[in-house]
């Protein structure tokens, strides 16, 4: 058993401060908190299950953690005034086209662009952290790289705003 | 510049930076041994109740000084449910001759529900061991309906909550009660409903007491969270509640539930019979 805790703290010395930047980079600092806590305290409970390269596996539980606390967000926003979901924060939105673009693509699109842009994982790693096989996520990454071509298009150009969004979404 | 190099131009936390957040790491903490939360199901015939006997390690503290003995209690004005609930309990072999007969006996908490008042007493058994019965008295129509033994490490700050039990009088009809504990600094606990709704769940003397109204149930399943906060507001225990009206499971919040939500807290539809 401590030989069990000593692991796992190396572990967290090593891959907490990962996890918390791909929680920073999604949500606020406090939330980026409580998911990096929730992170290992599932993958505590899954140690004996802990692979090799364990930093893909524990994105894999953080984009679930967070995918989680969005879902009880909602139930909160939903009762405050009903508002929306957010899905990348609204500052940053103002910040760069980009970010606005890769706002018009689904949750799972965006994720597959970031995995690859912010944290930097191969195919084979990000397969991981989807849950899909390498070639499904190059594929994915192929397609949502177009779709945010598209979308970036579609957010430069006025004469195309609305409708090239629509045309992105289908 | 391709997209992708476009969006690390973006990339909020630069990977060079990464090692810069240890500071910023929360404490690791190292969940305890989980809870087993039911290790058996006991049945009582003829009694008018539903309730949920938790026997607990003598570790979790029981800090009021209204217990009163067991026989006071089955002759006092108290309600003739709950006093049937205890006799049953205390005449259970099962019970018996694991913890042997309780002893003495306390009302935690009690509420009002939609059909009556609602309440969890609790128990001392003569070896140590502590547990509660969940009563409704609103029904008094001889009912039978199950105990859960089982043993309990002591509730901490980091595990905030957890439901013992619940049961249903009728099934998509009566509202699904619950019962459970929570740690010694939790003061409110809500029962958030996929609706957004909130419901306070009374809480006294480190136990809870609550209902999921049928009405709640979205086209058939219940999905809701109870979420416990201490003084200063902040979340210190969750529990997902989902299912159908006649089968509610109580868990620790999950992390590990899949993105799409429909899947992440629904369980199949039961064909009707």
């Amino acid at each position: 058993m401590k030989t069990d805790e000593a692991n796992f703290e190396h572990l967290y010395s090593a891959y907490g401060p990962a996890i918390l930047a791909y929680a920073l980079r999604r949500t606020n600092a406090a939330t980026a908190q409580d998911v990096v806590g929730d992170t290992f305290a599932v993958a505590w409970r899954k140690r004996d299950q802990t692979p090799g390269e364990a930093l893909p596996w524990l994105y894999g539980i953080a984009r679930r953690v967070l995918a989680n606390e969005r879902r009880g967000s909602l139930r909160r926003l939903r009762l405050r005034d009903r508002l929306s979901y957010e899905r990348v924060p609204q500052e940053r939105e103002t910040e760069s086209g980009v970010l606005v673009a890769l706002g018009t693509l689904s949750p799972r699109e965006q994720e597959t662009l970031l995995l690859t842009a912010w944290e930097g994982l191969t195919p084979t790693e990000a397969a991981v952290v989807m849950g899909c096989s390498a070639n499904a996520f190059r594929i994915r990454l192929h397609r949502a790289k177009h779709k945010l071509e598209q979308a970036l298009e579609s957010t430069d150009g006025p004469q195309r705003g609305a409708h090239g969004a629509q045309e992105v979404m289908g | 510049m391709t997209v992708l190099d476009q969006l690390a131009a973006v990339n909020p936390v630069r990977s060079e930076n990464v090692a810069e957040l240890t500071p910023q790491l929360p404490p690791l903490r190292i969940p305890p041994a989980l809870r087993s939360a039911r290790r058996s199901r006991i049945v009582f015939a003829g009694a008018a109740f539903g309730l949920s006997a938790v026997a607990v390690g003598s570790a979790l503290a029981v800090t009021t000084n209204t217990f009163e003995s067991l026989s006071s209690f089955l002759s006092s004005s108290a309600p003739q449910q709950a006093r049937s609930a205890v006799a049953a309990i205390t005449q259970s072999a099962v019970v018996t001759h694991r913890f042997g007969p309780p002893s003495a006996i306390e009302l935690a908490v009690s509420a009002n529900g939609p059909d009556g008042q609602v309440s969890v007493y609790r128990l001392q058994f003569a070896g140590g061991a502590v547990g509660s019965v969940m009563v409704d008295v609103s029904n008094a129509t001889p009912h039978v309906d199950g105990a859960t033994i089982g043993s309990q490490e002591e509730m901490t700050p980091a595990s905030g909550l957890t439901v013992h039990n619940s049961f249903v009088g009728k099934p998509a009809t009566s509202p699904v009660y619950f019962s459970g504990s929570v740690a010694s600094n939790v003061v409110s606990v809500e029962l958030l409903s996929a609706d957004g709704e909130t419901h306070p769940v009374d809480v006294a003397n480190g136990e809870i007491i609550g209902w999921i109204s049928p009405s709640a149930s979205s086209a058939g399943y219940i999905d809701a969270e109870l979420i416990a906060q201490n003084a200063s507001g902040v979340t210190v225990g969750r529990v997902d509640a989902c299912g159908s009206p006649t089968d509610v499971d109580f868990r620790a919040h999950s992390s590990t539930m899949p993105d799409d939500v429909s899947a992440a807290c629904v369980l199949p539809p039961t064909p009707d019979h």
